[in-house]
């Protein structure tokens, strides 16, 4: 029999190995930014523009603008589009942030020629049909009443009131009334001027021939325009820290959100900082998840996040329990917090948390598509994939003082926002 | 196309590998032949509870996730009906920890008093936080009692009720673990960056003294055929539209019906080109959200039509729109080219799910439980097989009446 007394010894993790990327750019300044692996028989494409939910004049304008990509062009109709890619086993999706909005394809390589000019297509000859924009709106609108059920959202919302302000692009208002705003002009003077004819940036990855590069040649080389808007100041007017409710009709649980401003992933603590949180509520064994899941049985899960914006950061610990819970489990997260401030942390814990974070972050950029993704999440910072070496480095030089310093500076439970759900009954 | 090496050790366990020099990390999943239709009808919930006692330890591992961090690691795990799936993915140079918890855990689990309350309590509150406190949480709790009679899928994995999971005690956990959490009814896979003939011998070295177990699982009774339509109208909740529900039994997960079935879904619903969407979304407005689906379930499952109607939208109107978009496509052809296009799908979504050696070690365990893992390399003929006539048969087999239950889930 096999001795299982001792556990196997553990080699040291390595360094990240990252893929060297090259940059293409084209006559009109259009930055092509490839990460090719030939052992791959499919490819991933994102284009990206410097716009989104910041520089549109009304809610709604520049998601809708985004999805109305692929809701017909002058030459396909939406049936056509979305017939062509599944024919094609290829997929499209588009995402509309902040600061940045994205339309991007996974194909099989074999298929370029027959996807990539339909997607330049869409991005120059896109027409916003009325019946689409109309069939769009009515379903999006059923989503938002949705949402506006659960208590997840409920507190999120408020909570990013609290943060930023009521209708700070942050909190991503939108009304009811919003949707009957939305006219096709609108959108179309949105898209001439952000999207059409603006500058994006192209990410490749995967399996990337020649026949790739010629492709996007020639359906990008049209005049362009720069679009690196110029940096719109985000003006915060934060609320008085403290408790705050919102009520709702027979709910079950509670969700709470507690949590403050954060550390920006440009920041020099950022590292540092991200070990804190990961002991705190950032990982299953985390003293969090410990306290309120796994000794009381109060929640199915607890978390601690730490989110970098385009210009600020926010930091927050998540949860849903039973009702009755709710004040034992804010005495405990306060409990928590407290000891971080008061406590060195132990070495071993300290130990494998680093560990733990350096596995992670192996797994982060953990071949050639995330690494395509990581370089372009990290270039919308200004960095690159190298600031994961940089990460790790100070991730392991990290001491229990630095900790301790960190928690004082940026955990001060009386300078938080403390929400949750309330329950009512009829 | 993935390669790999199989065994089958003296003691049942089977072993499946899979080199991939593409990434640093090894994936270590180990499937249990067990899941929520081996549980007694009168104590459901226990499979998926069980899997969360996994996580409380073993006779030489006092906290398992711990182990997994500081080698690097990560791990998880996922209970369906038919089955409960464990894995953990972690530096390739670090595999022997992830074989020993593993060994560890099938030979020697720790189960106490304290540590089934505590995973009691997380489970029901799960079971509030997913079934109870989101709108339309609950419908799998109605619909599956609806749609099973016999078959064990008439409950979901969480359980029927809180209760149940309340009533759980530390005898049925032993006998569970006793019966099902042996190395003849688990299946253990590996993809990552190792040699195949090295991690073969390395679970070896982990898994041989395991002993097997004995026990002899009941049979699953057989749903009954179908023989008349069945309702049921939910119409006490806060929910913001109505939702409409329509199912179909078809056939099991390993025959070619499924792949019929599943063809059928797609030409039906998969994509602002499909057939439902543009009748049912775009041209008559009835609905804000239209799908259809299979569940894919090992014994014979369900197709599924699920729509959620448009503010003002009648509910008889939108059953009778989904049975003529039903009885439309039993009607009319279907083009080459449509055909062409599932198969060119199948072929991409087969290739999509080859590149990440998670999924390779998860579904490789999957094809060997469902038939063989030679399967995973062959499921793209099933595809090949399919042509117009066989599909119409199909549904005109599947969408009869009397095998079609209907669940409403209106607002208040």
């Amino acid at each position: 029999m096999i001795n299982r007394h001792i556990a196997p010894d553990i080699t040291e993790l390595s360094n990240p190995v990252l893929l060297k990327h090259s940059i293409n750019k084209l006559a009109n300044g259009i930055e092509i930014i490839i990460t090719n692996d030939p052992n791959q028989e499919v490819f991933k494409m994102d284009v990206v523009y410097n716009t989104g939910t910041i520089n549109q004049s009304k809610a709604l304008i520049a998601n809708t603008t985004m999805n109305m990509l692929c809701n017909g062009t002058t030459k396909h109709n939406s049936n056509k589009i979305a017939e062509i890619f599944d024919y094609y086993g290829s997929y499209i999706d588009t995402n509309c942030g902040f600061a940045h909005s994205e339309l991007s394809m996974i194909a099989p390589t074999k298929y370029a020629k027959n996807t990539i000019p339909l997607l330049g297509e869409m991005i120059q000859e896109s027409i916003f049909p009325e019946k689409e924009i109309e069939i769009f709106l009515r379903n999006k609108y059923q989503e938002f009443l949705l949402q506006q059920e659960k208590t997840s959202y409920m507190v999120l919302k408020k909570f990013s009131q609290l943060m930023f302000g009521e209708n700070n692009v942050y909190t991503n208002p939108v009304n009811k009334e919003d949707f009957k705003n939305i006219s096709r002009d609108i959108l179309k003077n949105y898209y001439n001027s952000n999207i059409q004819h603006s500058r994006c940036k192209i990410y490749l990855s995967g399996c990337i021939n020649n026949e790739i590069i010629k492709i996007i040649n020639n359906v990008f080389s049209y005049h362009c325009l720069d679009n690196s808007n110029p940096n719109k100041k985000i003006v915060l007017s934060p609320a008085e820290f403290g408790t705050y409710s919102v009520n709702k009709k027979d709910a079950v649980q509670s969700s709470i959100r507690i949590g403050k401003k954060g550390v920006q992933l440009v920041d020099n603590e950022y590292p540092e900082f991200q070990v804190l949180n990961t002991i705190l509520g950032g990982y299953f064994g985390s003293r969090l998840m410990n306290t309120i899941r796994e000794e009381k049985g109060y929640t199915y899960g607890i978390n601690s996040l730490n989110v970098s914006l385009p210009d600020t950061a926010y930091w927050c610990i998540v949860t849903d329990v039973d009702n009755k819970y709710v004040e034992d489990t804010i005495y405990l997260i306060n409990k928590e917090i407290e000891k971080l401030k008061t406590t060195l942390v132990g070495d071993d814990e300290l130990k494998n948390v680093k560990r733990y974070m350096h596995g992670s972050i192996l797994r982060e950029i953990d071949g050639v598509f995330s690494q395509s993704d990581t370089l372009k999440n990290k270039q919308k910072f200004g960095l690159d994939n190298t600031i994961y070496n940089e990460i790790i480095e100070k991730v392991k030089k990290c001491t229990s003082e630095k900790l301790l310093y960190l928690a004082n500076k940026h955990l001060s439970t009386d300078a938080m926002y403390i929400v949750k759900t309330e329950e009512i009954t009829e | 196309m993935i390669k790999f090496k199989k065994k089958i050790l003296d003691n049942g366990l089977t072993i499946i590998c899979n080199e991939d020099k593409g990434t640093p990390f090894v994936s270590v999943n180990i499937l249990y032949k067990v899941g929520a239709i081996n549980e007694n009808a009168n104590k459901t919930g226990f499979a998926h509870l069980f899997e969360h006692l996994m996580f409380s330890g073993s006779k030489n591992v006092n906290n398992f996730d711990h182990y997994v961090q500081i080698a690097g690691g990560e791990s998880n795990a996922f209970t369906t009906n038919d089955y409960t799936n464990y894995y953990i993915t972690i530096p390739a140079v670090n595999i022997e920890t992830a074989l020993w918890l593993e060994s560890d855990r099938m030979l020697n689990l720790n189960i106490d008093q304290k540590s089934l309350d505590v995973q009691k309590s997380v489970v029901i509150e799960e079971f509030k936080q997913r079934y109870l406190n989101q709108p339309y949480g609950d419908i799998w709790l109605k619909l599956r009692p609806l749609v099973y009679k016999k078959h064990p899928y008439s409950w979901p994995t969480i359980g029927k009720s809180i209760k149940h999971i309340e009533d759980i005690t530390l005898e049925d956990v032993h006998s569970f673990y006793n019966n099902f959490y042996s190395p003849n009814n688990a299946i253990l896979s590996i993809s990552g960056n190792i040699d195949e003939k090295k991690a073969i011998e390395l679970v070896e070295k982990w898994f041989n003294d395991i002993p097997r177990s004995n026990y002899i699982s009941p049979i699953i009774p057989a749903e009954p055929k179908q023989t008349e339509p069945r309702e049921l109208i939910v119409k006490d909740k806060d929910v913001p539209a109505d939702l409409i529900f329509k199912t179909y039994h078809m056939g099991k997960r390993m025959s070619q019906n499924f792949y019929d079935c599943d063809t059928i879904s797609d030409l039906l619903s998969n994509g602002q080109s499909a057939r439902l969407y543009v009748n049912l979304i775009q041209n008559s407005k009835i609905f804000s959200e239209i799908d259809a689906y299979v569940t894919g379930d090992i014994d014979p499952g369900l197709f599924i039509f699920r729509g959620k109607l448009s503010e003002g939208a009648k509910v008889e109107e939108a059953n009778k729109a989904i049975e003529r978009e039903i009885q439309k496509f039993i009607n009319e052809s279907i083009s080459e080219r449509e055909i062409q296009k599932i198969k060119n799908k199948a072929e991409s979504r087969i290739l999509f799910s080859e590149i990440s050696y998670q999924g390779k070690a998860g579904n490789m365990a999957l094809f060997e439980f469902m038939s063989n893992v030679d399967m995973i390399n062959n499921e793209v003929n099933f595809y090949r097989n399919i042509n117009e006539s066989k599909i119409r048969e199909c549904a005109r087999k599947i969408f009869n009446k009397n095998n079609c239950s209907t669940l409403l889930y209106l607002k208040k």
